[in-house]
């Protein structure tokens, strides 16, 4: 790629000492690379095809997948990277638009090329650790109905233990396209297991009523002027969307679930 | 002073108790009215004695149920109502039959006391409406022949006063049941306040930790290793410092097999190996199993140092469930001869090792060259071999249902 002008390439981090030397190695590889910056807010609208490297964990303005959502909205394709997030932090930049994730590191940056060079040709880069992620998420949250298919979790599987995405297809016997929409089709449903664990509108009144107000079942069907049993579903929907959207939460009441989410969430 | 839920309701009892001990103590005194007639009545000590037993038992009733702070007990219930009685029949025998209506009705006070007694104590109840249909039934024949139309304001008297203490009793005790529930969800909401604000209080303290060892510590402990102008046993231990701020950081859960494992990946390091791992560990196998196969996945690392050439990417991946233990080591150096591992070679030992504990080796030379060195070992050695499924679930569990542990992974010297 040496001397070929590939695209415009953005880098978000607070630390120098990482962004700096990424930089030089993405203008040695050919990509026009802007002034790195600290805030996603300090970056200009994206060029089209320009692939924004942010950082997950970032001091000033947006952070984690706000940032990557506020990119996403400006034009670029944003490689989320990050050295300490774990599952859930990655997931979330995925679930928030990101293209791919990269774990950052010092010693070599061969990956952020690679992946750089994946994203800017408008395919999404799965590395290893991304794959078990999407792997371990779909185990942990299962969608009802649609969920990985056979031929996802084998593309997955084989990109955790470090086939390369030729070997992929060779093994699956996919085109590139095939397996780009196998890998395209993992990142919608990451993002749909976080949306389906929002709370309805009318959760976001039961939890108010019974988080805020500590109303009981009787007190808080009269104010919104449904069944007492309607309530009681509605808490225990509340209870489940909370455990399966913080994982490694013990069981808990539902009326302590209202509670949690209602402070989480602001709502007393 | 605070009040639990139980203080409440039986306050609330102790309160009904005395409003009704002020009733008998006060209603006692109209027995004295009669004796004000002395000489005109027709047999004076009677109503003395009626007077005396009322008083008596007024006395007692008080003592009592002021110390118990209760209703609900049936001694001091039937003795009010037999006294009731006995100054129905003994009292009335103080005036002349035809002046008994004068006499009875200085009674009527303390006797109307006792159906509220029996709509406290017992409440609407079979035996509480039988009570007041026995005193009703003893006032009309004290009363007897002195019959007139008061004696219909007599009676509807004693079931009203029934009527009314029961459900005065019931307003009161729902009250205070309602206080209860409220006390119950308000400690309830106290305590999830401060269980979250303790909750928000350690999650501040670890931001702060956090944000100090992400911006200032890592950067420079990562840099520090991977420095090649350091010694092995200093770039060792700064690797060991990242990996354990990078542990605090992620709030990574380390099991003994993880542990071990991390170890295989920091002696990559030492090899001059760039590897990239991902541990997927929901479950440890026995320690000897884990021994074991680290020490294959280190031998076929030290195997890729020495015969991968100049290419030294590297990927270690290792799964752990219930089910059992897959490891993988890929590289894409020159490669090894595929199939079974021959006994006699370089990694023999350590694969051997791994085979008289049950498991498998394999090295495979996938289309992408390199080699891939395939570790097993099953929990139930007649089970599937889930573990190299490319189609199914394997050992690391994407199953349904199953709640998996975060994969650790990621290249040694990466930073946050």
């Amino acid at each position: 790629m040496n001397g070929a002008v590939e695209g415009v390439v953005g880098i978000v981090d607070d630390h120098p000492i990482v962004s700096y030397p990424l930089a030089d190695a993405l203008r040695r590889a050919g990509y026009r690379v802007l002034e790195p910056v600290t805030a996603v807010e300090a970056l200009p609208r994206g060029h089209p095809g320009g692939v924004a490297i942010c950082d997950y964990s970032l001091p000033e303005g947006r952070t984690g997948a706000e940032a990557v959502a506020h990119l996403g909205a400006r034009g670029w394709r944003v490689l989320a990277t990050s050295g300490v997030a774990g599952r859930e932090q990655a997931l979330d930049t995925i679930a928030s638009g990101a293209w791919g994730y990269v774990e950052k590191r010092f010693t070599t940056h061969r990956e952020y090329l690679h992946a750089v060079g994946v994203v800017s040709a408008g395919r999404h880069y799965v590395s290893p650790l991304l794959a078990a992620f999407l792997l371990d998420d779909a185990a942990i949250r299962p969608l009802a109905g649609t969920d990985l298919s056979a031929g996802q979790r084998a593309a997955l599987r084989a990109l955790a233990e470090g086939d390369g995405e030729e070997e992929v297809r060779t093994a699956l016997r996919l085109d590139p396209a095939g397996l780009e929409s196998a890998l395209a089709g993992a990142f919608i449903l990451a993002g749909r297991r976080r949306r389906v664990n929002r709370l309805s509108p009318r959760e976001l009144d039961v939890v108010a009523q019974v988080g805020c107000l500590g109303l009981g079942l009787k007190e808080t069907a009269r104010e919104l002027g449904i069944r007492p049993g309607t309530v009681a579903d509605h808490l225990e929907s509340v209870k489940r969307k909370y455990l399966a959207s913080h994982p490694g939460e013990k069981d808990l009441s539902p009326r302590a679930a209202a509670l949690r989410w209602a402070l989480e969430l602001r709502l007393c | 002073m605070e009040f639990t839920g139980h203080d409440v309701e039986t306050a609330t009892e102790r309160r009904m108790a005395r409003m009704i001990i002020y009733a008998r103590l006060g209603t006692t005194a109209f027995l004295l009215v009669p004796l004000a007639s002395w000489s005109r009545l027709a047999a004076p000590w009677a109503a003395f004695a009626a007077a005396a037993v009322a008083a008596a038992e007024a006395w007692w009733f008080a003592r009592r149920a002021w110390r118990t702070g209760t209703l609900h007990d049936p001694l001091l219930v039937w003795t009010d109502v037999l006294v009731s009685l006995v100054v129905m029949a003994v009292g009335s025998r103080a005036a002349f039959p035809g002046e008994r209506n004068v006499v009875m009705t200085a009674l009527l006070p303390f006797t109307l006391a006792t159906p509220a007694v029996l709509g406290f104590g017992f409440g609407w109840s079979r035996r509480a409406v039988a009570a007041v249909a026995v005193l009703a039934a003893v006032w009309t024949a004290s009363i007897f022949p002195n019959i007139t139309q008061k004696l219909l304001s007599d009676l509807l008297g004693f079931t009203l006063w029934f009527l009314i203490a029961v459900l005065i009793s019931g307003e009161l005790r729902g009250l205070a049941g309602q206080t209860v529930r409220a006390q119950r969800l308000a400690e309830e909401r106290q305590r999830l306040l401060a269980e979250y604000e303790r909750r928000q209080e350690s999650l501040r303290q670890r931001e702060s930790a956090h944000r100090a060892i992400h911006d200032d510590l890592l950067p420079i402990v990562e840099r520090v290793a991977g420095s090649p102008a350091l010694d092995r046993p200093t770039a060792r231990a700064a690797r060991r410092a990242a990996r354990r701020a990078r542990r605090f950081l992620t709030d990574e859960h380390v099991t003994a097999f993880t542990d071990l494992m991390a170890e295989v990946v920091e002696s990559a390091a030492d090899l001059g190996l760039e590897l990239t791992h991902v541990l997927r560990i929901r479950a440890d196998p026995p320690p000897e199993i884990g021994g074991v196969l680290a020490s294959a996945a280190r031998e076929a690392l030290n195997n890729v140092a020495r015969h991968a050439g100049n290419l030294q990417e590297v990927h270690l991946y290792a799964a752990a469930s219930d089910d059992g233990v897959t490891v993988i080591v890929r590289d894409r150096g020159r490669g090894l001869s595929p199939g079974p591992v021959r006994h006699g070679g370089g990694m023999s030992r350590s694969f051997a090792a791994v085979e008289r504990h049950g498991g498998t080796c394999r090295i495979d030379s996938p289309p992408g060259g390199g080699t891939k060195v395939i570790l097993r070992w099953r929990a139930d050695p007649r089970g599937e071999d889930l573990a190299g499924e490319r189609s199914g679930e394997d050992l690391a569990g994407e199953g349904p249902g199953t709640r998996g542990r975060e994969p650790q992974g990621g290249p040694p010297g990466r930073e946050g």
